[in-house]
């Protein structure tokens, strides 16, 4: 996006696509992401006058994704997360992928996961990523290295 | 990175194009949000005590205690609800607030099967190859079937009791609404029976339209003056959605105190049979095309639970024009929240009741428990 502010309307129906993607990668299916990117962009919507004039309004709005994808998830955690038949489907790409590493990352803890997506999907460094979860550095480090070892072990396991 | 991050990377990675409508539901919610705050307090205060007299006004048995939102949320899909045990190859048919459903299955010669969520599993009927319309609300079951060249009607009040044979009207096909033990039907006419007795004429056809929900003692009814919802008890009628009726011709609706949301083929350039609109419309409010999908020769049935409304449409095309809403065709349904104006469009047939919500996902269904 340039740096001009632009309406709304016109920045979602440019970055939906990706914003979207982005929030699939974070949940793993097309339900949740659908949930969470349509609470998530209301509430940006409606302070979008405000938004739109930061540094990076893009950041805002995937670090309003993420929390959004955290806060419902701590609500409903009790919640079982099954294998659903859409998770890694159709994409030549992970044909290379083992079977069950989509399972895997199913089975890991919503911050683990975000951090695993800041890191590896979205690419950004520890300290990005911290600034986007709102802790340390330490805090993606250590988490980046539990969930590396958990699913190492799991893939082990398996 | 190294190999590992990029296959975790990879593994990560969901392919996926955002929904049809998504960017149009968001601006909605945008705006509606900005209405609200420009209302302000004692506008807000006004609809408050409005809406506090029109749920007086029908306030009954069971009904609800007020407007809520979060059960679309609730709605994940994916797998995420119970699974709900059904004899094999069975279709649902109706769902209720316990959990109780009606269900067929077979070929030419269907079987008829009450479901309760304990797994226990009556038959209540066999042999018709075809039933035409069929309403339960866990106790009262009713059904009508036809064939090639007979029809009947029954009904059942008793568990473990013997379906009792109603009297047909002549046009042969009867939309039944049951709730709390009070069976509704009829096109003018409004019939009432409490079990499946006493039937009586309870509104004569002064009007011209047809019921679209029952909560007893309200049936929600669509004229050409808007949805409105009739006392049976004293014939109070309370206009819900004013001046907008929903589309007549070929709409499946569902009805209550909240909203209404129906499917239907509307006239587009001048013919019929090209698409499948969606509407829906909040109490009060203005009717929205929420979703529309290309025509198929399928069928449509429409439910409405305590905070949502569903209605699905079967989509392949058939050559029989009779084809029924229960086949194992592959469904579109929309679920439609009117309290917020959210929607859904999911694939797989949709069953809303009380405060539950069935969904047909692959061969099975899912049971989610939405917010009570």
């Amino acid at each position: 996006m340039s740096d001009q502010p632009v309406r709304f309307e016109e920045y979602l129906n440019a970055r939906m696509p990706a914003l979207y993607r982005y929030a699939c990668t974070l949940t793993g299916n097309p339900h949740d992401a659908q949930d969470i990117v349509h609470d998530a962009l209301i509430r940006v919507g409606r302070a979008w006058w405000r938004i739109r004039h930061k540094d990076s309004p893009e950041r805002y709005v995937r670090t309003a994704i993420l929390r959004q994808y955290l806060n419902q998830f701590r609500k409903h955690r009790d919640i079982p997360v099954a294998t659903t038949p859409e998770h890694g489907a159709d994409d030549p790409g992970l044909a290379e992928v083992d079977a069950d590493l989509p399972a895997m990352l199913a089975g890991l803890p919503p911050r683990m996961r975000a951090v695993l997506v800041l890191r590896y999907v979205e690419q950004l460094t520890d300290s990005e990523a911290a600034e986007v979860l709102g802790c340390t550095t330490g805090t993606v480090r250590s988490q980046l290295s539990r969930a590396r070892a958990k699913l190492r072990a799991s893939h082990t396991e398996a | 990175m190294d190999s590992f991050a990029e296959r975790i990377a990879a593994g990560l990675s969901v392919p996926a194009e955002p929904p049809a409508g998504l960017v149009e539901d968001i601006l909605h919610g945008v705006r509606r949000g900005r209405l609200l705050r420009r209302t302000g307090t004692a506008l807000a205060a006004v609809l408050l005590l409005a809406a506090a007299g029109l749920g007086i006004a029908l306030a009954g048995p069971g009904r609800p205690d007020g407007v809520r939102a979060g059960a679309l949320a609730a709605f994940t899909g994916a797998g995420r609800g119970e699974r709900y045990p059904t004899p094999a190859g069975a279709t649902v048919l109706a769902l209720t607030p316990s959990g109780a459903a009606l269900a067929v299955s077979g070929g030419t010669r269907r079987t008829l099967w009450l479901l309760r969520p304990d797994g226990n599993w009556t038959v209540l009927d066999h042999g018709h190859s075809r039933l035409a319309d069929w309403a339960t609300d866990g106790t009262v079951v009713a059904w009508t079937w036809t064939a090639t060249d007979e029809r009947g009607w029954k009904c059942l009040d008793r568990p473990g009791g013997t379906p009792v044979t109603l009297t047909l009207d002549p046009t042969g096909y009867q939309r039944m609404f049951v709730d709390q033990g009070r069976l509704v039907y009829g096109y003018g006419d409004i019939h009432l029976l409490t079990g499946c007795r006493d039937d009586q004429v309870v509104s004569p056809a002064d009007w011209d339209g047809s019921v679209v929900g029952l909560r007893w003692p309200v049936a929600y009814l669509s004229t050409d003056q808007g949805v409105s919802a009739k006392d049976l008890r004293d014939g109070t009628v309370t206009p819900l959605a004013g001046g907008v009726p929903i589309p007549a011709g070929g709409t499946v609706a569902a009805a209550d105190e909240q909203g209404a949301l129906w499917v239907t083929s509307p006239e587009v350039r001048g013919k019929t049979w090209q698409r499948w609109s969606f509407g829906g419309q909040p109490a009060g409010g203005r009717p929205t095309t929420l979703a529309t999908i290309p025509w198929s020769n399928g069928e449509r049935r429409a439910s409405a639970g305590r905070t949502l409304l569903a209605v699905f449409v079967t989509r392949r095309p058939h050559e029989s024009p009779m084809h029924l809403a229960y086949d194992e065709d592959p469904a579109t349904s929309v679920v439609y929240e009117p309290a917020t104006g959210r929607h859904r469009r999911v694939d797989g047939a949709v069953l809303v009741a009380g405060d539950l919500l069935l969904h047909r996902e692959g061969n099975g269904y899912r049971l989610y428990h939405l917010p009570g």
